[in-house]
């Protein structure tokens, strides 16, 4: 075999640059991601609608890790802010409400970890004085008791999949990535806290309906 | 609420209306705004600020990397000068170790009762 039949490997084709597939472009997925990117940019009234929009999911979750609303009403603060000062690590094409609720459950247990949280909860919150009668007062001091109770009886994890779940309305994967755990174990821990407060609250929640 | 089927992949909606009102607190208003407040005074982290938190750590570990380093470098030196007193302690013939002027180790007095042995075999059997 001479040296002109022999077949020498080419030079491995080009590939134009333009046929490569291009990056998805930054582009934030809905009103708070655009929100959330306002506020990257140093805009404080767009992270200011967003406080509007969480402030009450952010106290609900940090009040069912650490159980007590002040210390709750703290962690919800220190989560704000460090999602605040902490913004330019956002990726806006995620969605922000999962990002930020997992900021609010470690703010909450850092909060748990560094402060002693007092045993004794206020059971419900300071009501208006306007609002109901002492008689309803009293009716509901009791249902708020009872319900306190059966969240304290549920190991933690159980309340917050019950509570993102059927309250905030978190999906299961949300969830699953909030809490750290694979999504089979977020439908098992509502599986079972879910009937854990059914059994607890039934009668209140029979008066209810 | 005890109808439902517990594996239902669905929010129950009485029982999450009954935890939402018990578990939101009052003021929402104000607590919005206060924090809101909060955040105008706080400045947002930096690159740098990112960096800075990272900072112990990165010097943490370089410690310990030099420390590492450090002990390597001295194994190596320790091996390097040792090395040749030893080979020549334990190579030696017994004549040069007994010229060595001082007392004898342990090691010296065993190569020498041993090499001349040793030599005092051979000797004998030619």
């Amino acid at each position: 075999m001479g040296y002109a039949e022999l077949v020498l490997p080419g030079p491995p084709p080009v590939v134009a640059l333009d046929s490569w597939p291009k990056a998805r472009p930054q582009e934030p997925r809905g009103e708070e991601e655009a929100y959330a990117v306002r506020a990257q940019a140093g805009d404080a009234d767009a992270f200011g609608l967003l406080v509007q929009r969480y402030a009450a999911a952010a106290r609900r979750v940090a009040r069912v890790i650490l159980q007590d609303p002040d210390d709750a009403d703290d962690a919800a603060q220190d989560a704000f802010l460090s999602a605040w000062r902490k913004i330019d690590q956002y990726d806006p094409r995620r969605r922000f409400r999962p990002w930020f609720m997992k900021i609010v459950t470690n703010s909450a247990r850092d909060l748990r970890r560094t402060r002693r949280v007092r045993e004794t909860w206020s059971l419900l919150p300071d009501v208006p004085s306007e609002g109901p009668t002492p008689a309803q007062k009293a009716d509901s001091s009791i249902i708020g008791e009872q319900i306190e109770r059966a969240l304290a009886d549920l190991p933690e994890r159980q309340r917050l999949a019950v509570v993102m779940f059927d309250v905030e309305g978190y999906a299961h994967a949300d969830i699953a990535a909030i809490l750290g755990v694979s999504q089979g174990t977020v439908r098992s821990l509502v599986f079972h806290g879910r009937r854990a407060l059914r059994n607890a609250l039934s009668p209140i929640i029979g008066d209810l309906k | 609420m005890t109808d439902r089927n517990d594996f239902d992949g669905s929010p129950d909606r009485a029982l999450g209306e009954l935890l939402r009102q018990h578990l939101t607190p009052p003021d929402e208003a104000g607590f919005a705004a206060r924090v809101i407040e909060q955040v105008r005074r706080t400045p947002q982290d930096s690159s740098w600020d990112v960096l800075a938190q990272w900072t112990p750590r990165g010097l943490a570990v370089a410690a310990v990397m030099l420390l590492a380093m450090g002990l390597g470098f001295v194994a190596a030196t320790s091996r390097e000068n040792a090395t040749p007193e030893t080979q020549s302690i334990s190579a030696g013939s017994p004549t040069e170790i007994l010229a060595v002027p001082g007392p004898l180790s342990d090691e010296q007095i065993l190569t020498v009762v041993l090499e001349g042995g040793v030599r005092q075999d051979q000797g004998g059997r030619r």
